[in-house]
């Protein structure tokens, strides 16, 4: 289990006949750094898509019409992201401190996944927001130097969805290679203390 | 008292209550992590600070004397991580418990060999079943080593059960190999 990155690393104890199950006291101890990191990148981020909230929300109401429905639309998805981030990573409290061990373990094995089912459904909407807000926005501009308003829309549409996809395996292989090896190490860890094989 | 006694009860009463039932396990759990030193006394303050922070949000869901005994496994855990180090349980020096593990019908002049073992046999466990072994060894039931822990009951048994039968093996295996 060797990564290049600083919370990676050997998280079992070294040389022990039960070397699949990790200790608990490291995996405490490198969850709060990872943690720390996570509020590190969740601040910068919430207060940039608050930033682009007040400049959308600013020139909308300069505007009218499509655009100005485009720029509301894109401020909303950005506040939307930002309390999406503030929840998603907020830290656990210090009450998960009286957890029993396996609890703990689960929690965290759900906080360091790189998406969960209630990410997608949440994720989504406010990409589709974002989506359709920027849309509005360029067809809006575009429209003046051209009409063919379904060729900009499907351009539009093709090129969002290529960036969220890009977003999506980019980030993906950052959350490995930050968080992958951990994770890992705490899914056998919960497969092997279960005995049955469940999380 | 009873579940909706500590929904209405004081923090201090609690933590009165919580402290005078309990106060001699947690020292002697800690001293299955950290021997019976001045390090032991560190982690119990250290235990006792964490049950006044977090007394608030236990609510009677499980026993008090669980709670406690999570809170001072957890303790023990994150202060061996501050400390990088690994570690065996330590047995009391006259502890019977650990030799009854290894042979029921021991020999008392082998006892300090058995200990030994079991020292080094515990050395090579991973933390959880260290912490299982230090549970079993404090006579804590089952039920509640599944409650501390967050295993089944069952799981819980079975784990120490293979423990049990691995110490057993290395015993007689050594036992055997003195004997050739």
């Amino acid at each position: 289990m060797k990564t290049s990155n600083s919370n990676s690393g050997n998280y079992f104890p070294e040389n022990k006949e039960d070397n699949e199950v990790l200790d608990p006291a490291r995996l405490i101890e490198l969850f709060r750094k990872i943690e720390k990191k996570q509020t590190v990148t969740k601040r910068i981020v919430a207060i940039c898509n608050l930033v682009l909230f007040i400049i959308y929300v600013a020139i909308a109401s300069n505007q009218t019409g499509k655009i100005a429905a485009g720029y509301h639309l894109c401020g909303l998805g950005f506040v939307a992201g930002a309390v999406y981030l503030y929840l998603r990573y907020r830290p656990l409290p210090s009450s998960a401190y009286t957890l029993p061990i396996m609890d703990y373990l689960r929690k965290t094995e759900k906080r360091l996944r790189y998406f969960t089912g209630v990410d997608y459904l949440i994720l989504i909407p406010i990409l589709v927001t974002i989506g359709i807000g920027g849309g509005l926005i360029l067809t809006d501009r575009l429209l003046h130097y051209t009409d063919r308003q379904g060729l900009i829309t499907i351009i539009w549409t093709v090129f969002f969805i290529g960036l969220c996809v890009f977003g999506f395996f980019a980030g993906r292989k950052n959350w490995r290679r930050d968080n992958g090896s951990i994770h890992e190490a705490i899914k056998q860890t919960l497969v092997k203390m279960n005995g049955d094989g469940s999380l | 008292m009873t579940a909706s006694e500590y929904k209405t009860a004081s923090r201090e009463q609690i933590f009165t209550d919580a402290i005078r039932d309990n106060e001699k396990q947690i020292l002697s759990v800690c001293r299955y992590y950290f021997g019976n030193n001045a390090e032991a006394q560190d982690v119990r303050q250290e235990v006792l600070l964490k049950v006044w922070l977090n007394i608030s949000s236990f609510r009677g869901e499980s026993q008090l004397k669980t709670w406690i005994t999570r809170i001072t496994v957890n303790t023990c855990l994150t202060c061996l991580a501050k400390s990088n180090r690994d570690f065996a349980l330590f047995i009391r020096p006259g502890s019977l418990e650990a030799a009854d593990i290894i042979d029921e019908e021991y020999d008392e002049t082998r006892k300090e060999e058995m200990l030994q073992l079991f020292s080094d046999f515990t050395r090579s466990l991973n933390p959880f079943d260290k912490t299982l072994v230090a549970l079993y060894l404090e006579e804590v039931p089952y039920i509640e080593i599944a409650q501390v822990t967050g295993l089944t009951e069952a799981n819980a048994r079975t784990r120490i059960s293979r423990i049990k039968a691995q110490i057993q093996n290395n015993w007689r295996k050594r036992y055997e190999d003195k004997q050739q």
